[in-house]
Formats: structure tokens, sequence, C-alpha cells
């Protein structure tokens, strides 16, 4: 329960970030216009930045160059606007008096921290809350879109092996052995020196189509067990078709197991993406990334620790709670310990 | 049995190749080559750039002036022979650099694999002999903390408190820069300040997950009948523990180990970088950025190979330890 609350939580965050923290208004009306300047950042996050900077299009006519406060005021007296709870960005350090009585973000060992910068700044000077903030975008992102593509190709891919089986199963096993057996690693590296503008799409996609192994040896097996069950032959002596037997009368019946390697995917899928940004292999540096930031804290381990242990807890908590949400649906589908409870 | 082990052993050969022809292919199609890191790094002579005509010589020797569907059969081909050919951006074969590196590997992944039996077996049969009971909880729930916790995110907070606010230990590498002046002793126990960050981040993940493991086949266990016959003719409650249940539920854990193989070798990619141990996930690490082909593939073969010799294990050894298993 505890472990579902967070996970409520976090999406919560991961939601509302620009609200939470950065440096753009959530709403404000500016020469009779209403504006929701803190679109930009969901457009940031999902890698568009062309349509990031279309929603500032107006502010950056006027020459705002990101910096909202005292421009608007300057350009428009009449002007009002709904702020973030904190002023900070993700993407560059703020300057002295940018927000009224606000002194300049330190940066380095200075960063430790403060009032302003809750969790203390990077080497460059960006605020870590707001890093951390925002970054609850890319983990939630990873975790459900790769595993929504694992689990769709596992799926597929186990159902045909399981329902088929012989020659199918055969080559479909072999697939999945090759798959198991190639390194995550090389595949992600390749394909990050193939394309020059690697995005966290390409990093979403690539965690999923190398995730699925478990799930389809998963649903291999829950199908082999149950085309041998006596309603599968019922629905097959009634004229079922063979995608309405696979998809419909056995796939229903197969889903309860095969939702437990979908829930310890999305924790493993979570990891993936710290680590390999600890590696410098995620998505490009700008990006928010608990693992970016875990990174920086390992080069300057021996001063500034709040760039390791803040991150550190982030990607541990949100990984527990994930194991443990798994944990719970694994528990409630395995009949042998439903019988006992 | 035997027909078994032999198909299973010829399917994996071909596995095998199929896995080895796409990461060649896929290593070949990423920009650069060996030479770009040669012709940047330039060496220490004074004329940095090679000449074309030498870079075209390079190129033939080793063998990148091939398509790569080409240069994949001669390496198939060595392979079959026994002979994985020469690293290109090191000097010295690539089965030589690999056992250079792979001791410092084996020294991480034994010891902490033998501290992760050696504990986990009396955690996980203290767990299942005192379930339900508070210190119980408080221990599982600490272990499954443990497996929970990313090991890079370990790693670092464990050089924080030990190195940084402590300073009791070293932040990494395998030796201190005075090794050579040491005594015998000295030497020894040098060896082991280095060693211990690293082998806690190795051990901690598996004890975690082997504790569980046995817990839970255990637990499967004590409903058995013959546990309550043996309890009814009066063993004691330690030995039912030890000899009954414990034996009986040893099948399942023979099987881990067969999947654990494999991690010996390579499940080391993000512990070697972080403390700097030259061991084989580094040379990985540094063959794919150097685009090292040979040696790249040297590596890729032998992580497959345990992988899937670790799988075969586990099924044959199911078959061993539990002789309800057929194979036919």
């Amino acid at each position: 329960m505890a472990a579902l609350s967070f996970v409520v939580f976090l999406s919560l965050v991961a939601l509302t970030a620009p609200m939470i923290v950065g440096t753009r208004p959530i709403v404000c009306k500016y020469k009779g216009e209403i504006y929701f300047p803190a679109t930009y950042y969901y457009w940031r996050i999902l890698g568009l930045n062309t349509q990031a900077y279309k929603t500032e299009a107006v502010f950056t006519n006027d020459k705002f160059r990101g910096v909202y406060p005292g421009n608007l005021k300057k350009n428009d007296p009449d002007s009002w606007a709904i702020w973030p709870l904190v002023y900070q960005d993700p993407y560059r350090p703020i300057e002295a008096d940018e927000w009224p009585g606000q002194p300049e973000s330190p940066s380095g060992i200075e960063g430790a921290p403060n009032k302003y910068n809750l969790l203390g700044t990077n080497d460059d000077g960006v605020d870590v809350f707001a890093q951390m903030v925002h970054a609850t975008q890319i983990s939630l992102l990873v975790g459900f879109v790769s595993m929504g593509i694992a689990a769709l190709i596992g799926v597929i891919v186990g159902a045909l092996a399981g329902f088929y089986g012989g020659w199918i199963d055969v080559i479909l096993s072999r697939v999945i052995e090759v798959v198991m057996c190639l390194p995550t690693l090389i595949l992600i590296l390749a394909v990050r020196s193939i394309l020059d503008d690697i995005t966290i799409w390409h990093l979403m996609v690539l965690i999923g189509a190398t995730g699925w192994t478990g799930i389809a040896r998963l649903t291999r097996a829950e199908f082999m067990k149950i085309r041998e069950i006596e309603y599968v032959s019922a629905a097959r002596s009634l004229g079922a078709g063979q995608m309405r037997l696979m998809f419909v009368h056995i796939l229903r019946n197969a889903l309860a197991p095969i939702l437990v390697p979908i829930s310890f995917g999305i924790a493993s899928a979570i990891l993936t993406e710290g680590a390999l940004s600890f590696l410098g292999f995620g998505a490009p540096p700008p990006n928010p990334s608990w693992g970016t930031l875990l990174s920086e804290g390992r080069t300057r381990i021996q001063t500034m620790w709040w760039l390791v242990v803040y991150p550190g807890m982030a990607i541990f908590s949100t990984v527990l709670a994930y194991n443990l949400i798994g944990e719970g649906v694994q528990e409630a589908t395995d009949p042998r310990t439903r019988e006992t409870s | 049995m035997l027909v078994y082990i032999i198909r299973r052993l010829l399917i994996s050969v071909l596995t095998l190749v199929l896995i080895t022809a796409f990461v060649y292919g896929l290593i070949r199609s990423m920009p650069g080559s060996p030479l770009t890191a040669m012709i940047a790094g330039g060496g220490d002579s004074s004329d940095k750039s090679i000449s074309t005509q030498q870079y075209e010589r390079m190129k033939e020797q080793f063998g990148l002036n091939k398509h790569w569907t080409l240069g994949y059969l001669d390496w198939l081909n060595g392979v079959r022979k026994g002979d994985l050919q020469n690293a290109l951006t090191q000097p010295g074969t690539v089965a030589k650099l690999i056992g250079d590196r792979m001791a410092a590997t084996l020294l991480l992944s034994v010891t902490s694999l033998i501290l992760a039996y050696l504990l986990s077996i009396p955690l996980g049969l203290y767990s299942t002999a005192r379930n339900g009971t508070i210190p119980e909880r408080s221990t599982s729930l600490i272990l499954y903390m443990l497996y929970s916790f990313p090991v890079f995110v370990a790693a670092l907070y464990l050089q924080i408190l030990f190195h940084v606010n402590l300073e009791w230990l070293p932040l990494y590498g395998v030796t201190s820069s005075n090794y050579a002046e040491l005594s015998v002793l000295g030497k020894a126990w040098d060896l082991f300040l280095h060693c211990l960050l690293p082998v806690t981040c190795f051990t901690y993940t598996s004890l975690a997950y082997y504790t569980r493991f046995i817990k839970a086949n255990m637990l499967e266990v004590v409903q058995q009948d013959y546990i309550r016959t043996a309890k009814a003719k009066g063993v004691g409650p330690f030995k039912i523990l030890t000899v009954h249940a414990f034996r009986n539920s040893l099948i399942p854990f023979v099987t881990l180990i067969g999947l654990t193989l494999p991690s010996l070798f390579s499940g080391a990619i993000i512990i070697e970088k972080i403390f700097s141990w030259p061991g084989m996930g580094a040379l990985f690490l540094e063959a794919i950025s150097q685009r090292d082909y040979p040696l790249e593939m040297g590596l890729v073969l032998m992580f497959s190979v345990l992988t899937l010799m670790g799988q075969l294990l586990a099924d044959v050894l199911y078959g061993v330890v539990d002789p309800r298993i057929t194979y036919s």
C-alpha cells in the first residue's frame, strides 16, 4: 500500500513538475492574452525542442531570453502571473536578482544545500532540486513506455511460441535466447553512435526491445499450460478462430501471472536508464536525469556529497516501490500463497 | 539424457553463431574504426598523421577493407581453429588480454560468491525457523531493501562514508601507489583494503536474492508430509531444518548456481568502472570505445558461451539432483 501511494505521489510530482519548480509562470496575462509558458518544460522533457520554443515565441520576440519575472512587468505593467512554488530552473543557473531578493546560484563546492537551493547545485550552478523534480518525468516515462514496448513484444512472441508449438516454438525460443544473450550495453552503444542525435525515445525503445525475454518465456509457459485446458477445446469446437483463441480465450486467463514480470520490469527499466545515464550513455546531458546527477557526483565525490545522496535516494525509493508492487501482484496471483493467507 | 545434452549443445552452437554475427554486424556498423582512434591519438612521434598509403595498408592488414560479413566469416573461421586473433589497439592476442584481466574480476566475483553462499544459507534457514517473528520480519525487510538498492548508488554511498567521511578505505584501484615497497603482509593488507568495498557491492544484492530464494523454497518444503513424519518420530527441530528440509530445498538452489555462472565474469561493468578495477568489465568498455573488434568479439563470445552453458548446466543439474525429472 505504501509502495502504491509512493508511485502515485511520484506520478503527481512528474505531472506537475513545472508547477513545483521552474522559472516560467504557470499562467500569465501578457499584453491582453493568457499564456501558459510552463508547458515549455513538458515539451523539453519529451525531446520536442522546436515545440518548446514555439510556446514562448511571443516572449522570445520581446527579448525575454527565458527570464520572465522582471521582463513581464517591464514590457507590460498590467501583466500578472502565477509562479511555480520554487523559482529554480533545471537547465540553467539563476542569476542575481532575477527573482526579487534571490541571489545568484552558487556553483561547485559553494553549492551546498541552502535556503534557495534546497538540495544544492551542481558544478555549473544548476539547481539539484529542480533537476530531480523534472527527472521524475523521465524515469516514469522510461518505466512505462519501455515496459509497454517490452510487454507487447513479449506477449506476442510468447503467445505465438506457446500456442503453435513445434517449429514456430523452436525458432522463437532461439530468438528469445539470442536476445537474452545480447549485451544490452553493446546494442545501446551501437545505436547511440549510429544516430547522431539520441533522444530519450530511442533509449526507451532500446530498453524495451531488449527487456521482453522474461515476459515472453512466462507467456509461452502459460500458453502451453492453458491450451490443453478443456475450455480452449470447447471454444475451438465452437469455431473460434486462432486469433480469437489466442488473444481472447487464453491470454485473458494468462494475464495475471504475466503482470508479475511486467511490474518488476518497470523497476529494472528505471534502473537501466539510471545505470546508462550514470555510465554517460543515457540521453545527452542538458536533460535532467537522476543517473546523470549521480555520475557528476561521482567525479566530485570528495566534496559535493549532495550530488550523490539525493538522486541516489530517489532511484532507490522508486525501484523499491515498483519491486514491492511486483511482489504484491505475485502474492495476489500465485495460488499457493493465496490459499495459505 | 546424453541425447538431450547433445541436442542442447548443437542448438547452443547455432544460437552462438547468430549472436556473434549480430554483434559483429552491429559493432562494425558503428562509425569510426580502430584506425580512427590511432590517427586521432597520434602517438608520440613528431609527425602525427599517418599517410594515406599507410592507412590503406593497415586497413588491409586489419581486414577492415572487407565487407563485415566476410570479416565475420574470417573471425568465425579463426574461432573454429581456437584462434581469437590479435587485439587491434593493444599488443597481444585477445585470449591473453582476457586472461590477464580475468584474475582481477575473479578475485572480486569468486570471493563475493563464496561470501554470499556462506551467509545466505544460515540467514535463509534462520528466516524459515523464525518465520513471522519480529526479528525475522526486520531481517527480511532489510534484505528486501538491499535487493532493491541499485549497485551504483550503494557503491557511491559506501565511498562517501568510508573514504570521504571516515577515511578508512581507499577510493579505488587495486593497490596503493607505494605497493612495491610494502612487506608481504603489508601487501596483503593493502589488497584487502582495496577489495573491501567492491566485494561488498558485489555481495549484497546476491546475498539478499539467495536468502529470499532459500526462504521461499524452504517454506514450501516444511509443509511437506515427510517433515511432519520426521517431527512425529521425534527428530529435533534443528535436525529437521538442516537435514530433512534443507537438503530437499537444494534442488532449485543448485539450478541457481548455473544461472549465476555468467555473472561471475560479466556482471561487473559498473562496479569495475566505479572502483577503477582493471577487470573484464573495464576491458569490455575499453574495447568498445576503441572499436577493437576482435577484442570485443572475444568478450562477447565468452559471455554468451557462459550464459548458454549456465542455462544448460542448470537444466542438467536439475535432472541430476531430482531423479523424478527426465529429459526425453
